[in-house]
């Protein structure tokens, strides 16, 4: 019965127009979603500056340049006469990537003498380099193929044979899930739950130190009780917000959701329960509401980072995975990432009950450590 | 008061009376390193969970498997037998990558009939998709040189026969970061976000828990100049501790001029406090301080093109990136680190200056309206 009383209590000034707390829950998520879908909003890496010194200047060469310059990855800012001028414009970061064709490279070819071609990438951004490397493969690839063919052709092989020959092994690339590996289908729903993150953390961290003010002593039953009360209203905007989240992925910036409703919301609601009960014991534990949030402020970046979304979890060191293993996040970016994504995710059910029971244990260490601070508190201004 | 009176008292404060400025100033952007070199402490990624599917089970099918095991980057977790199961493992992300070796792989190389090799991955982690389909196509395709040449060789004699499968060799050259390392590549900037984030608390305390009992001389210059001072002096320590710390203690590459990078991490300094100057005058108190400083962090490290460049960021974004300190600061200190120098050092270093000039204007007038309005 207390509980639904303190529930009560709490939503009444949460829910206040004057506390603006619910704008911030239900809105920052939404916020931050729109703000990194915009910068995504190009979704893949193209157009790479590229600069090209073609010393042979004949058709072959020109082929070549053609085919980089067709692919949309890839802009041909400069043809250059000098290695000097190639390394410049690398250098002031005009262009990120060099193509260095040498002279007699038709010749060579002809001859079958064996040629070489030099790729130079700038990977002080390794986005560059990523994206250089998995595109040129195809483009070289066919260049070769090409040239191959025509070599052993006019040695007297049929088309077929020859192309057989050059490429014996015929490498085809099937990715699912991300096919088009879209930068908003890899990150967007995981920056958005960052920013439900935030938004929780912002919101609640104040819900328990407001409460040693009031200096009444209770006992520890009803510290439970209050702290599983005021629980309640954060947890319900909480869950709406994640939806809006999710629906604006989705909606507005066309990331697929395969995934089942329900499932969805089951993890959703998993984690803002998980993140309610941490900012429940940073706010019992801190009785001054601003060193409350600057506390766990520290942690927004490596929860984000170790979560396993970019940097995957097999890649960790067992001390990575270690720490990991304590991020909230760990077990909803992924998940619901595979539930766009895969319609599905494999680690759902595990999920789930990990960040119930972390959130179920951590609420009753929030009601003690409450019990604890606020009767000290209540006893030291008593004396 | 004098200014070194002021100066002293302010350093005191931030030393002693409230030792917490100190340490979100220093501490932020070493926590930050220390984490994030943990995390990324691999340098690039390795072990991808590979599942193999090998219908031929020929001797050229396992000399393929045997280079792939060879291989750092993957880790072949199994072998099976059935194009289901090997789906089916990929899809439940048991495997990141699978690969498909097709019936009469070998017989068809030697007959001069191509096979096709099949990478069947998931593309949700493009961090792992991108490591893992490079390298693939790397080895299979040396391996395809090989079995080409072999063929050519058996049918015209040994002469220049890699060079007919193989007319154009492609070379690689990676500057700057040739082993690709992430370690290298992220820590740098997400240490100056922390110290970002220090710098600000430590100020929003400063002025925030003083606003109240401001006089007139508060907001002169010079006296505001000397409360500044020590978050000044204490973020550029921060600067200086951080960045060597990455290179001694992680291995980040130090190529940077010292004159170059004091030049900039001083005018981010400096524009940062202005900022954060300005945003205490804007906000009521600490708490209200704390929870905007908070909102910023993330989008200020996305939006300053440290991973995806500002060139791919459609105009709005790329303009919003352009108010934030953090855009002329990381990006820049990576080059100046991994590279030896950065096109844009000195115009960044302007920039800042402009920004914090502008921001310390505001500030200022805001300020001396604020003490005025609550004295």
């Amino acid at each position: 019965m207390n509980i639904f009383k303190f529930a009560k209590e709490e939503s009444s000034t949460f829910l206040s127009i004057k506390s603006k707390l619910l704008y911030i829950l239900l809105l920052l998520p939404l916020c931050y979603t729109v703000l990194f879908g915009l910068v995504y909003s190009k979704n893949v890496m193209s157009e790479l500056p590229t600069v090209i010194y073609d010393q042979d200047n004949s058709l072959a060469s020109r082929t070549l340049i053609n085919m980089f310059d067709d692919s949309d990855k890839y802009q041909v800012v400069a043809q250059v006469q000098s290695t000097e001028e190639l390394e410049s414009l690398l250098k002031n970061e005009t262009a990120m990537v060099g193509v260095v064709i040498p002279p007699n490279f038709a010749k060579d070819i002809k001859l079958s003498l064996g040629t070489d071609v030099l790729i130079t990438v700038n990977a002080s951004n390794i986005m560059y380099n990523n994206v250089m490397m998995s595109s040129c493969q195809e483009i070289i690839q066919t260049f070769v193929a090409g040239t191959g063919e025509k070599i052993l052709e006019a040695g007297n092989k049929l088309p077929t044979q020859a192309l057989a020959t050059v490429m014996p092994i015929n490498i085809k690339v099937r990715i699912i899930n991300n096919p088009v590996t879209g930068y908003n289908e890899f990150m967007l729903g995981g920056l958005g739950i960052n920013g439900l993150q935030i938004a929780i953390l912002l919101v609640v961290i104040t819900a328990l130190n407001k409460e040693y003010n009031k200096k009444i002593i209770i006992g520890v039953k009803k510290s439970l009780a209050m702290v599983c009360g005021k629980l309640i209203p954060y947890w319900v905007v909480a869950n709406f917000s994640f939806l809006l989240v999710v629906l604006a992925v989705h909606n507005i910036f066309a990331v697929p959701w395969r995934g089942n409703f329900l499932e969805t919301l089951i993890l959703g609601s998993a984690f803002s329960f998980l993140l309610i009960a941490i900012c429940f014991v940073f706010s019992a534990l801190f009785s001054d509401p601003v060193q409350a949030i600057q506390m766990p402020l520290l942690y927004l970046m490596p929860g984000l980072l170790y979560s396993g979304l970019s940097w995957p979890d097999f890649a960790m060191s067992s001390l990575g995975q270690a720490i990991s293993a304590v991020m909230p996040l760990k077990y909803v970016c992924v998940s619901l990432r595979d539930l766009l994504l895969l319609g599905y995710s494999p680690t759902l059910n595990s999920d789930v009950l990990t960040m119930l029971s972390m959130g179920s244990f951590l609420l009753i260490i929030a009601g003690v450590i409450f019990y604890l601070r606020n009767k000290a508190v209540t006893k030291e201004v008593s004396l | 008061m004098s200014w070194w009176q002021k100066f002293l008292a302010e350093a005191k404060n931030m030393l002693i009376k409230d030792p917490r400025r100190i340490i979100f100033l220093v501490g932020a952007s070493i926590a930050y390193l220390v984490l994030f070199s943990i995390l990324y402490s691999p340098g690039i990624v390795k072990n991808i969970p590979l599942v193999i599917y090998d219908e031929d089970n020929s001797m050229a099918s396992r000399v393929l498997i045997q280079c792939i095991a060879d291989s750092e980057r993957f880790k072949i977790t199994n072998q099976v037998n059935d194009q289901e199961v090997m789906n089916d493992l990929v899809k439940t992300k048991e495997a990141a990558v699978g690969i498909q070796i097709p019936r009469d792989f070998a017989k068809n190389i030697k007959l001069g009939l191509s096979a096709d090799v099949l990478i069947f991955a998931d593309g949700s982690n493009l961090v792992t998709v991108n490591a893992a389909t490079t390298n693939l196509q790397n080895i299979i395709g040396t391996i395809g040189k090989g079995a080409g040449m072999k063929i050519l060789q058996a049918s015209s004699g040994p002469s220049n026969a890699l060079d007919k499968v193989n007319p154009v060799n492609v070379k690689f050259r990676v500057l700057n970061n040739p082993t690709e390392s992430y370690l290298n590549f992220f820590v740098i900037g997400l240490a100056l976000a922390a110290l970002q984030q220090g710098i600000f608390l430590s100020i929003g305390g400063s002025f925030l828990s003083k606003l109240t009992n401001c006089d007139e001389e508060e907001y002169s210059w010079a006296k505001l100049s000397a409360k500044i001072m020590p978050y000044f002096l204490g973020a550029i320590c921060a600067y200086i501790i951080t960045l060597m710390m990455a290179s001694i203690a992680f291995g980040v590459p130090f190529k940077a001029s010292i004159v170059d990078l004091m030049i900039i991490g001083t005018c981010f300094s400096f524009s940062v406090i202005g900022f954060a100057w300005l945003l205490a005058i804007i906000t009521k108190n600490e708490l209200i301080f704390s929870r905007c400083s908070i909102f910023y962090t993330v989008p200020a490290f996305v939006f300053s093109g440290y991973t995806w460049p500002q060139q791919a960021m459609e105009p709005i974004s790329h303009g919003l990136s352009m108010v934030f300190p953090l855009t002329h600061l990381a990006s820049c200190v990576r080059d100046l680190m991994l590279m030896g120098s950065s096109p844009v050092v000195y115009v960044n270093s302007i920039i800042l200056l402009m920004l914090g000039t502008i921001f310390f204007i505001i500030a200022r007038w805001g300020y001396k309206n604020k003490v005025k309005i609550q004295s």
